[in-house]
């Protein structure tokens, strides 16, 4: 296997008093889309102005295609840059812009004008070569700052939350018209987002980062289904957090005597003992809902229906169990499945093996 | 609302001005004022080689001051802009202070320093690099010096306040792009800032063409410039009506040097913007 | 060393440029200082001894009278300029009326006429009009007030621009009268801007020299006309003290100012 396009090891970006980067190490294969997912301030960000060279890491090293560029300048690595603000060149047209990166290289005339051609092409914009930015849709300054990133052919693709001022629903068309443009050019990128649903619908790999660590890296399916710390369980998706006390510990599973004394089984763990405080989680998807009086089985609870929320394809129930916690279902809004109305009865199965424990927070 | 300034202003300013072109062509015969109205003034003006010397210094004088105000400018007001030092704030009260301290004291630090048997010139001596003081007060660069360090607050912060509005993230996608600082400067940086360099060199123009304390102390008795050539006019010759005429001279040279300046930063603003 | 050559040494480099234009900024008023402190007629690097001397003479009948009758100009110039600022500043900010526009260029235009021709047209104008009597204190007053009057204007609407007009809304549904919106909310909000505006006249009219230079009366000189005068024929120390002094009351007020609500967000923030 080919080593791998970018390699950071033992990052730190150490700020007068914060800490923004902590120890990150992290390998990003060749053609690979990985995003870093995580709320404001988590150093995704820094992590990303680093590999661009914009900001000099305290102490690590970063290797772009085997070659070292700690120590390089920004206009010596070969990256490009998608920025949130787009930095389009306001005294510059489109096809300036777009050929600024070509320029800088020294690129002939001719050559240079196919290869801003193309790139414009490859964006749909072919036609708005003489606009100004200013004079663009948002979308279309979007377009503008993929073209000019693209069209000097880097080892590199960064994307600083490229799509975060588009409205939502030029935001969902971009997301797979980018990711289609990304595996056309096979080409290697670090995508920088809060959103979850952007990063789970877009990447090859999810580096979760939180307080300036990476918590998980992982595939999207990975990181949503088998979240290994509270925080990622809780970031990537919607969650149900349940708190309570480990019974037993053995190779089926844990018990957990939840606060109100109701009790859970939930998937093995070896790191729990009997006597830990823990937190349940369970997506609200995983839950099945049913009718109250139905059969009892395995962590099939007896709740009360709080009150619903029909949310397009889906029905979120809010219901409260029997020792008071509160936690919500999701169920398909189709008219096969059974709809409790507020105030009444019902039954909530917990599947064991979508129950997760983590340390009590 | 606006009343009682706009009467006052009309009273005590244009009423004046007004009044001032009026004087400028009245006779003036044997020390005394005549109201018949003549061109005599202007053509004593501007056929005067040593007024015309005086005007062409003046402008001259303006033009040099303002080339290099504004070019000392740039880097502090870049400085100011990108700094993250937490005395950010400090750091601009610094660039106002000189201009707190009146340019009276200011000159007379600047004699100190250049005067024959000054800071300078004595240094120079001991270390005989020269045999005789040179002559630094009492000429066209000891003007020019002094003028250079009254404007430089003006010139910063008119930069500064334009090189504000540019955002930083454009210097990083050039870079990224492959463009190192130099050409980041020349093709990003410098063209965005534009209106705010002409707007600079324009002002300080205009206000340097109009000094009088720093040629009249900095230049000597012999250095002559319209606003030293008005208040002798005025108060030793007693030729007002040429000291109007003068007046004037200035008032157009310096209103139509702001004009251009205007002109000029509209249409660069224009062209920036597409 | 790469990462010297490339990243440190250029920014160093420049670092190095802005410290010494720095420098040259507040050379001729360290010189200043120093001089007004060495004990010596002149200026020897470094000063030998120190002492006060040169500081006595300043309160003597040589220096305190014009020192007292600048600052009482001053203070007048800076009333009256606020005064007549606030208003104009007050009725572009809040009244449209066709002419707006031409009402600001116009409180402006004295920023754009040399002040030197703004002192010789008054002092034309008063005395061929037969107003010599107004020569001195109040053809002072009045230039000053002229001369500064574009930057109260100014400055009191960058603090009339800055605010949310929307609270001035919520007293009023509150049930304030305009009256009592006046006096309860938007003066006290604009009083930052108003006493920015008239300390900047205060000291624009305390250093003025182009005005002052056409409308002082002998034996009643304003403090930087009778410096420039001593300064025409001698160099004595006690000018550095007398300057020094005089620095002193004007960063005494900036300091003011800017406790009071902010001095040098108004000298360079835009409305």
């Amino acid at each position: 296997m080919a080593a791998p396009d970018i390699v950071l090891r033992d990052v730190t970006k150490r700020y007068r008093d914060a800490l923004a980067v902590d120890d990150l190490s992290l390998e990003i294969e060749r053609g690979e889309f990985l995003t870093l997912l995580g709320p404001s301030g988590c150093g995704k960000t820094t992590t990303l102005n680093m590999i661009a060279g914009f900001i000099a890491p305290t102490a690590g090293t970063i290797t772009i295609k085997g070659q070292p560029v700690t120590d390089l300048p920004p206009f010596e690595r070969d990256t490009s840059m998608v920025f949130q603000s787009y930095a389009l060149f306001p005294h510059m047209t489109v096809f300036d812009n777009v050929a600024f990166g070509l320029r800088m290289r020294k690129v002939d005339r001719s050559e240079l004008r196919r290869r801003v051609g193309e790139a414009l092409e490859s964006v749909h914009l072919s036609g708005l070569e003489k606009r100004y930015p200013r004079e663009l849709s948002g979308g279309q300054q979007q377009r503008v700052a993929l073209a000019r990133a693209i069209v000097t052919r880097p080892a590199v693709l960064l994307l600083d939350e490229p799509l975060s001022n588009l409205d939502l629903k030029l935001r969902e068309a971009m997301r797979l018209e980018l990711k289609a443009l990304q595996r056309d050019l096979g080409i290697t990128s670090v995508y920088v987002t809060h959103d979850q649903d952007e990063a789970l619908a877009m990447s090859d790999r999810i580096a979760v980062m939180n307080r300036g660590r990476v918590e998980q890296v992982g595939k999207p399916e990975e990181v949503y289904d088998s979240p290994s710390t509270l925080f990622v369980a809780t970031f990537v998706g919607d969650i149900n957090l349940l708190r309570g006390t480990v019974e037993s510990s053995d190779d089926e599973g844990l018990a957990v005597r939840l606060a109100g004394g109701t009790l859970v089984r939930t998937r093995p763990d070896r790191e729990r003992q009997r006597g830990d405080a823990v937190t349940v989680a369970v997506r609200p998807e995983k839950c099945v809902l049913s009718v109250a009086g139905e059969t009892e089985g395995a962590n099939s609870l007896p709740a009360r229906v709080v009150d619903t929320l029909v949310a397009g394809a889906e029905i979120r129930y809010r219901l409260a169990l029997e020792g008071g916690e509160e936690l919500v279902v999701a169920a398909l809004n189709v008219d096969t499945s059974p709809r409790p109305s507020p105030g009444t009865g019902a039954r909530v199965t917990l599947p064991q093996a979508h129950c997760r424990t983590f340390p009590a927070a | 609302m606006g009343l009682p300034p706009t009467v006052f202003l009309l009273a005590a300013f244009f009423l004046p001005l007004a009044f001032l072109m009026v004087l400028s062509v009245y006779r003036f015969d044997a020390g005394l004022i005549e109201p018949d109205v003549t061109l005599e003034n202007y053509r004593k003006f501007f056929a005067d080689s040593f007024y015309l010397a005086g005007l062409w210094r003046t402008v001259r004088l303006a033009a040099i001051v303002s080339l290099v105000v504004t070019t000392l400018s740039y880097p502090v007001a870049y400085f100011l802009t990108r700094t993250t030092s937490r005395f950010k704030g400090l750091l601009i009260a610094l660039v106002l202070a000189p201009e707190l301290s009146g340019v009276v004291l200011r000159t007379y630090g600047w004699i100190v320093i250049l005067e024959d048997r000054g800071l300078v010139n004595t240094l120079l001596l001991d270390l005989d690099l020269i045999d005789r003081p040179l002559r630094l007060s009492q000429s066209f660069a000891g003007v020019a010096l002094g003028l250079t360090h009254v404007l430089l607050p003006f010139a910063i912060l008119a930069i500064f306040s334009t090189l504000q509005t540019i955002d930083p993230v454009l210097e990083r996608a050039a870079q990224n792009l492959g463009a190192n600082r130099v050409r980041t400067f020349f093709r990003v940086l410098f063209p965005l800032s534009l209106p705010g360099v002409i707007g600079a060199f324009f002002l300080t123009f205009t206000i340097s063409a109009s000094a009088y304390a720093t040629p009249a102390i900095l230049g000597g008795s012999g250095f002559h410039v319209l606003a030293t050539m008005i208040y002798q006019q005025l108060l030793f010759f007693l030729n007002w009506p040429l000291a109007s005429v003068m007046s004037l001279v200035l008032l157009v040279t310096v209103l139509i040097v702001a004009l251009i300046g205007n002109r000029v930063e509209t249409r660069v603003e224009r062209a920036l913007q597409g | 060393m790469r990462r010297f050559l490339k990243i440190q040494a250029p920014a160093l480099l420049f670092r190095a440029v802005v410290v010494l234009i720095y420098a040259f900024m507040f050379l001729p008023i360290a010189i200043v200082v120093l001089v007004s402190l060495n004990a010596e007629p002149y200026l020897t690097l470094p000063p030998e001894s120190f002492s006060l001397r040169w500081y006595r003479q300043v309160f003597t009948p040589t220096w305190l009278p014009p020192l007292r009758y600048s600052l009482v100009i001053a203070a007048a110039a800076a009333l009256g300029s606020g005064l007549l600022g606030g208003l104009g500043a007050f009725a572009i900010a809040r009244y449209k009326f066709p002419g707006r526009a031409a009402l600001q260029a116009f409180l402006m235009s004295p920023l754009s006429i040399p002040s030197i021709v703004t002192g010789v047209a008054i002092l034309q104008f008063a005395t061929m009009v037969n107003l010599q009597g107004m020569l001195g204190t109040p053809a002072l007053i009045v230039g000053h007030i002229v001369v500064t009057l574009p930057f109260t204007v100014r400055m009191i609407g960058i603090s009339l621009f800055n605010f949310d007009r929307s609270v001035e809304q919520a007293a009023a549904n509150l049930g304030a009268r305009p009256g009592q919106v006046l006096r309860h909310v938007t003066l006290p909000l604009m009083k930052p801007g108003i006493f920015a505006g008239m300390t900047f006249a205060f000291i624009v009219s305390f250093n003025n020299v182009p005005v002052s230079l056409f409308l002082v009366r002998p034996g009643a000189t304003t403090l930087p006309i009778e410096i420039l005068n001593f300064l025409q024929y001698r160099l004595d120390p006690t000018l550095a003290a007398v300057n020094m002094v005089s620095l002193v009351i004007v960063l005494a007020l900036v300091a003011i100012a800017e406790r009071a609500g902010g001095f040098t967000k108004f000298v360079y923030g835009r409305s």
